[in-house]
């Protein structure tokens, strides 16, 4: 099981994208030297699985490299951070990613294990990404008619969904590219390092403002895009002057 | 990432298919699809039909057929997707879904047939009715037999059910259609390694008149099988608009032609007429031999022949009502005799082992398999047999056609 971790890590490490080494508390390891065979997806597109939380209770675990003395945690969401130092032994921490008994709101988390030797000089350096999606964890809301009135609105932050196996090219795409065009406005273009994901578009407290937005989604290798148009109302009422 | 990881741990112990890490959501902002991303847990080669039930908040949905589309039959283990298009639902168009939600379950034992009821209309209660082994062999459908074919020495593992052919209501007012498993198998004389990846049903009978009757509401409630009809009177014509063109418009078919009235009246949209690959893979019902016995080593088996197929020396010179002769080991009848069926292939190409295999791009005769009630020698009714082809505007007495219904 260890090591169908280190294999892992070291595909998401070629892959461009470094997960955070989360194991699960009191361990899976079986005795001898060899493992029950298990599925270990090796899949460049399977990124969403990968970085969708399925529970409230995500346990973190992590292994101290040499000459490491403590480690700093820091997760940073589309609505904030918090950040948290350990020394000692401590090796796990239960995070809880939401409150409980409420619905959660979809958010983007970015997770970084920082390792010091004394306090100053980094040893070593972990990421990962955990996304929040609603659907993941009980109903959604779906829209399904063909001219949709709210379709096009957006009020605060959102995930934005893209997955190179939504097109049918033949390409093997392995990253991904957004951009976001604001009408008479700035311009951002967003390089992907994975196929398959969520990018957390921070809208609130952010510099992009109100007015219309075009989106434009393309998996390099792979001929098709995706497009949308998107307006962010202010306090959802539009006054026109002439 | 968590998850998975308990999921996998539980996984390596696991003895039966398990679905977790289900998540739901809307491509928006791009398009109205949603994605129903699952893992499933199972042995290595394992294959599981997958059951979704849908609900908002707790009403229950019926989402059609043709409005779901990814891995719901014969999935393996792995990170898997279905695909609903919500659009495709009539009865939700112009509103919101505000507490979509969805359960899936794990079928080990799929259906072994499918019987559609063409009296009735699409979404209709009993229109759709599944036939499950147990059923079958608990004799709740009357007869049936467990293996009949061994293919020189190796049983051929398959429960048949024979009592489809003594009601007539089985080859006019319904549909019967048997579950065929994707997999690999020899094509063509030289039997190239060939796979299919998806299952299908495949009708057990050739179509016959009453079934034409009832989609198209022309001829007589027969069951004898329905001739004279071009395959672009089936499927549609390259001069229509839009142009019907196996393979370059794919599984498109004009409307108003016989699979655009099944798909219709049925409400199951991947209804079509079987590739010259997936019409041998289904006639040969997992037999290598000669004929789909699993016996025979050459044309000079006539009176194999003469157990399984209406031909020149055994019809009279006429046609007969379907589900007479023996059926292959997957319980289909009348492959190798009776009419001339029609594939959706032009006519012609090399057979080269890729998967899945849809023929030329462009032809001039489209072909038809098997043998019919005039073929006028043993060798014209083999399963490899590919010396029937005909202008896709031509008709002929001889020709009929066989559906099967694509699984997504």
């Amino acid at each position: 099981m260890r090591h169908a971790f280190v294999s892992a890590l070291t595909r998401m490490r070629k892959t461009g994208v470094l997960f955070l080494l989360i194991v699960v508390l009191g361990g899976a390891w079986s005795v001898g030297n060899t493992t029950s065979p298990v599925l270990v997806d090796t899949s460049s597109r399977a990124t969403r699985r990968w970085m969708t939380v399925y529970t409230n209770d995500v346990p973190l675990t992590w292994d101290w490299p040499l000459g490491a003395s403590s480690v700093t945690l820091s997760i940073t969401g589309l609505s904030g951070a918090v950040s948290t130092n350990f020394s000692g032994v401590a090796s796990n921490l239960l995070w809880k990613v939401f409150a409980s008994g409420v619905s959660p709101s979809e958010d983007l988390y970015e997770l970084r294990l920082t390792f010091y030797t004394n306090g100053t000089t980094v040893v070593e350096s972990l990421t990962s990404r955990l996304a929040v999606v609603s659907g993941a964890l009980g109903a959604i809301s779906v829209d399904t008619g063909a001219e949709s009135r709210t379709w096009e609105k957006v009020k605060g932050n959102v995930l934005i969904p893209y997955d190179a196996c939504w097109t049918n090219s033949t390409a093997d795409p392995v990253s991904s590219q957004l951009v976001i065009a604001k009408t008479e406005g700035a311009t951002q273009t967003n390089a992907l390092a994975d196929a398959s994901g969520y990018f957390g578009w921070k809208l609130v407290r952010s510099d992009w403002g109100y007015g219309t937005f075009d989106l434009f989604l393309t998996f390099p290798g792979a001929d098709a895009e995706w497009d949308a148009v998107l307006t962010r109302l202010l306090d959802g009422t539009m006054i026109r002057l002439q | 990432m968590v998850s998975l990881v308990i999921s996998l741990a539980c996984g390596a112990f696991a003895a039966d298919p398990a679905i977790s890490q289900v998540t739901v959501r809307q491509r928006w902002p791009w398009n109205k699809l949603v994605d129903i991303d699952y893992m499933l847990t199972a042995e290595l080669g394992e294959k599981v039909d997958v059951s979704l039930q849908a609900y908002d908040g707790q009403t229950e949905l019926t989402l059609p057929f043709a409005s779901l589309t990814g891995d719901l039959y014969g999935v393996g283990p792995g990170p898997r997707r279905i695909v609903w298009d919500p659009t495709a639902t009539s009865y939700t168009n112009n509103r919101a879904l505000t507490q979509f939600n969805v359960r899936l379950t794990v079928v080990t034992n799929p259906p072994l047939y499918m019987i559609v009821d063409l009296t009735r209309s699409a979404g209709e209660s009993g229109q759709i009715e599944y036939v499950y082994e147990e059923d079958v062999t608990n004799g709740l459908w009357g007869a049936w037999v467990r293996n009949p074919v061994t293919n020189f020495g190796t049983v051929v593992e398959s429960v048949v059910w024979t009592g489809v052919t003594t009601n007539d209501t089985y080859k006019t007012d319904k549909l019967v259609l048997r579950r065929v498993h994707a997999g690999t198998f020899g094509l063509g004389p030289s039997a190239i390694s060939t796979t299919l990846t998806k299952d299908f049903y495949a009708g057990v009978f050739e179509l016959t008149q009453g079934q034409w009757y009832r989609i198209m509401n022309t001829g007589s409630l027969s069951a004898y099988p329905q001739f004279a009809v071009s395959y672009n009177a089936i499927r549609g014509a390259t001069n229509d608009i839009p142009a019907v063109n196996w393979p370059a418009t794919k599984y498109l078919v004009t409307a108003t032609n016989f699979v655009g009235h099944l798909r219709s009246k049925t409400g199951l949209s991947t209804f079509d007429l079987p590739t010259c690959a997936q019409w041998e893979y289904l006639a040969r019902a997992g037999t290598t031999s000669y004929f789909n016995d699993g016996a025979s080593t050459s044309a000079s088996d006539t009176n194999i022949l003469n157990r399984l197929a209406w031909w020149s020396k055994n019809s009279g010179g006429a046609s007969h009502v379907v589900g007479e002769k023996e059926p292959n080991a997957w319980g289909l009848y009348d492959t190798l005799g009776g009419l001339l069926e029609a594939g959706l292939d032009w006519s012609g190409g090399a057979i080269t082992g890729e998967p899945d295999p849809m023929g030329l791009m462009t032809g001039i005769r489209r072909q038809f398999r098997g043998g019919c009630y005039g073929s006028p020698g043993t060798e014209y009714c083999s399963v490899t047999s590919i010396q029937n082809a005909a202008a896709p505007d031509e008709v002929s007495n001889y020709r009929g056609f066989r559906v099967i219904l694509l699984l997504p």
